[in-house]
């Protein structure tokens, strides 16, 4: 069975169909890619893969059950994690708390024991903090624990949010442009993290304007194209097709081969 | 020092040993007075700051559930004869249940149309209060029983110091308590980005429903507590200007500063009683306040203190 | 059915008044997204400087338009030394700047003039028309017909001026605006005069029909803000329906149900647009309501 099995999915805004009639299945495991050239509908689908978009038609399974417009907390809780092209970091808190939020459905919310700060919760935050210390360890950003959110590079902010991602142990991790505004070096960085992740059984769902990086770690390509499937395949299938480099490759290169 | 207030509860002790220390240096009794006021308001603002500071949801219409709690326990106490601490819960159960069921169509709202419905629901609150002249007196007020605690009544200012004292110490305490844990944080987050909070698994609206309902219970204990202290009670406690009061003392003092809530009470409860020869001018330097506060130190006075002193950016 | 007619008549007056006050909001909120909350002052201001330059012996239409020439230059300084250095304050940054201007401005107010009731006399005497058994003074024409020629001189203004066609520019898309050459601080520093002027020209025109004071301002302003959110923030047609129905709904509960709670019924009806219809009769764009 697909992790997540999407089927004639479709999403207006106006007149404007961002998505349209799009179906494609994501099997357990691996990295899948969603590419296309800017305006393709692949951020308006992970609003909707995650929650913060209602579609308009069609429905969207994650282990069988239709999720089609749930709200994002509750696909939190299901195991569905994000991050945001746009960062959304809460800049009002720690590094390490962000973290904390990020696995807040796993900590204890009870209103009392928080007032009171009764041994429980005092033992459940300590746990939660050394998982948090581990996770920024992952992605590299340990020295910056203790520091606000805002005193933080953009690269390093990019990892931040896939550490708040993780902290909530998703089963579906969905990364919008985690690379963007990345160097080189970071770039490398992340593509090492998102190896070492699938290395550990989880699936992820990349949107990526860097061609390298998704050809590098890409199990699975979709290619989109104006809200509709254009292609689909392995790296090198989508690579050798016609109505990709038609659509999508050839229209970079017209731009000055400047990555789309 | 740094390291004290920084501290999960070294500011909490600083709070304790001003408390301990302050009456060694009051003159008289007026003293006194005012500072059992700064108490009363401080508690308000601590609450207050929950919903403003940490959860970013302004509301302009605290003071009724100030004016709630005062006149829960003024109507209950002196006309039905209940126990002064029934009559407090009581009040914090009516406050309480109020915001409960106000507070998720409200809160759905932002910035300009939540400061709109706050103010209406406070103005329909203080109305109500010098309306319904049979059960509260009306505008002229009215007089409240003193405040008895099992069996022992409250009277004399260093009774009311020490209670009014002890209640600030535990809120705070509780506050502080709140802000950092998985509560505290959500709180945050909702203020700082609501869509990244609840793909995070952040439930935004119970949590604005939790800390709006926290608030104006904090709000009306504290009201509770002022109608004993005065001994009598008039609409204006629960006036829009009242909740304006309240709103300037958290920023002024500094949003999401738990102590901060503190200084700004302290400061715009305290200055008007002692400067008396400006007593006309009590308005004109209530808004200059406000008006500068935001210009020349948007973050308040204790973050903007704490960062330049300490180079602390918490 | 006197009765009614009797209600109708009054809550048409003070809704007129309502709906130029909701004007002021509106044009401050569609140049600069921000709301005015001191909107109410500038309606004091027209009242109690009308009285105060009178009784210095300055003639009495002469002294009106002093005062909202004073409203004018309130308004606009407000905007330049509370609104402009604020620039990147929070809303709820804003939102203290203004109600604390208008509690300085209120201060200032009850120290420079007084804190007593003054009234004005009526424009054209107090001999009432009677229409259906009610009565109708002239005042409340004058009301009627001075806020039926500042909506059609708005109307004008924005659809016709280029000056006018700016404005409306920038409220729908400042950066836009400011990219086709248009001076959005400009824009920002008009729309504030003109709603300093217009709420001072209510101030003018109730004083004579009820006493003003200088707290008078609170419930006036808080009420034109109602008005503007029921027919819709931004939309000026709005804020002059708007206004009517929140005056006449408050003179047919005061005839009806309760004069103690007249006040009150702003503030419900209010509520209930707030959750049940937030964009209001006439708004246009939604509210953000995630």
């Amino acid at each position: 069975m697909s992790l997540l099995l999407v089927e004639r999915l479709t999403r207006s805004f106006g007149g404007v169909r961002a998505v349209q009639d799009l179906s494609f299945a994501i099997p357990e495991g691996g990295i899948h890619s969603i590419i296309g050239p800017n305006g393709a509908g692949k951020t308006t689908l992970f609003n909707m893969i995650s929650g913060v978009l209602r579609p308009t038609r069609g429905t969207i399974r994650f282990r069988g059950e239709n999720i089609a417009g749930l709200p994002p907390e509750r696909l939190a809780a299901r195991g569905i994690s994000r991050t945001f092209q746009n960062l959304q970091i809460f800049f009002n808190m720690s590094v390490l708390e962000n973290v904390l939020l990020g696995g807040h459905l796993g900590l204890d919310r009870n209103v009392w024991r928080a007032l009171f700060r009764l041994p429980r919760l005092r033992a459940a935050e300590r746990r939660a903090r050394a998982e948090a210390e581990a996770l920024l360890e992952r992605v590299g950003l340990a020295e910056w624990s203790d520091a606000p959110a805002d005193s933080l590079p953009y690269g390093a902010l990019k990892r931040l949010e896939i550490a708040r991602a993780l902290a909530a142990r998703p089963e579906l991790l969905l990364l919008d442009e985690p690379a963007a505004g990345c160097n080189e070096k970071e770039t490398r960085e992340i593509e090492t993290l998102l190896k070492s992740l699938v290395a550990d059984g989880m699936t992820i769902v990349l949107v990526e304007h860097d061609m390298r990086l998704v050809m590098n770690v890409s199990d699975h390509i979709i290619v989109l194209d104006h809200g509709r499937m254009l292609a689909e395949g392995r790296a090198e299938e989508v690579r050798e097709n016609p109505a990709v480099i038609e659509a999508y490759l050839g229209q970079a290169a017209v731009a000055g081969g400047h990555a789309p | 020092m740094r390291r004290l207030l920084g501290s999960h509860h070294g500011g909490l002790v600083l709070l304790v040993l001003a408390i301990l220390l302050m009456p060694l240096g009051f003159p008289n009794s007026f003293y006194f007075d005012v500072a059992i006021n700064v108490g009363i308001a401080a508690i308000v603002c601590i609450g207050l700051n929950l919903l403003i500071g940490y959860a970013g949801q302004i509301s302009l219409g605290h003071a009724g559930f100030f004016g709630i709690g005062a006149y829960a326990s003024a109507i209950l106490t002196s006309t039905h004869g209940w126990p002064p601490l029934l009559a407090l819960l009581a009040g914090i159960l009516l406050s309480g249940g109020i915001a409960f069921a106000v507070a998720r169509p409200i809160l759905a709202l932002k910035g300009h149309y939540l400061a709109m419905a706050t103010l209406g629901l406070g103005i329909i609150i203080s109305i109500v209060l010098s309306q319904e002249v049979a059960l509260t007196g009306g505008p002229d007020g009215m007089p409240v029983d003193p405040l008895t605690l099992f069996g022992f009544e409250i009277s004399g200012t260093w009774s009311w110091y020490w209670l009014v004292g002890g209640t600030l110490v535990l809120v705070t305490w509780l506050a502080l308590n709140l802000v950092d844990s998985p509560i505290g944080r959500a709180l945050r987050a909702v203020h700082s980005s609501e869509i990244a909070a609840r793909v995070c698994g952040v439930d935004t609206t119970a949590y604005k429903v939790l800390v709006f309902v926290v608030s104006a219970v904090i709000a009306s204990l504290a009201g509770s507590l002022f109608a004993h202290f005065s001994g009598w009670l008039t609409p204006d406690e629960a006036d829009f200007l009242r909740s304006i009061q309240f709103v300037t003392m958290v920023v002024l003092g500094g949003m999401a500063s738990t102590f901060g809530a503190i200084v700004g009470a302290a400061l715009l409860t305290a200055l008007p009683q002692f400067l008396t020869v400006f007593q006309n001018y009590e308005h004109v330097m209530l808004g200059l306040v406000m008006v500068l506060t935001m210009i020349f130190m948007p973050r308040g006075l204790v973050p903007t203190l704490a960062l330049r002193f300490f180079g602390d950016r918490s | 059915m006197t009765e009614f007619f009797q209600f109708l008549f009054s809550g048409l007056t003070v809704g007129a008044i309502y709906a130029l006050i909701a004007l002021g909001f509106s044009l401050i909120y569609n140049a600069s997204h921000l709301i005015n909350f001191a909107q109410g002052e500038f309606v004091m201001i027209g009242g109690m400087a009308t009285v105060f330059f009178a009784a210095a012996g300055i003639e009495l239409p002469l002294a009106a338009v002093l005062a909202v020439l004073l409203a004018v230059v309130v308004a606009v300084a407000i905007e330049r030394l509370g609104i402009a250095p604020a620039k990147g304050t929070s809303a709820v940054g804003l939102i203290i700047i203004t109600i604390g201007a208008a509690i300085l401005i209120r201060g200032l107010a009850g120290i420079v003039w007084d804190r007593n009731f003054h009234s004005l006399p009526p424009i054209s005497g107090e001999e009432p028309l009677v229409i259906m058994g009610a009565t109708l003074l002239p005042q409340s024409l004058w009301i009627f017909g001075v806020t039926a020629v500042i909506a059609l001189l708005l109307w004008f203004f924005f659809a016709k001026t280029l000056w006018g066609k700016a404005m409306m520019a920038t409220a729908y898309n400042p950066l836009a605006a400011q990219l086709v050459g248009i001076d959005t601080r400009k824009v920002v520093l008009v729309s504030f005069a003109l709603a300093g002027a217009l709420g001072a020209l209510a101030g003018v025109l109730i004083t004579p029909l009820a006493p003003t004071h200088f707290q008078v301002g609170v419930m006036l302003g808080l009420k034109g803000f109602a008005a503007a959110i029921v027919g819709g923030l931004g939309s000026g047609l709005g804020a002059i329906v708007g206004g009517l129905v929140i005056g006449i709904a408050e003179a047919m509960a005061a005839g009806y149900l309760s004069s103690a709670y007249k006040d009150a019924v702003a503030f419900v009806i209010i509520l209930l647009f707030l959750v049940l219809w937030p964009s209001g009769l006439f708004g246009l764009r939604g509210i953000e309501r995630v």
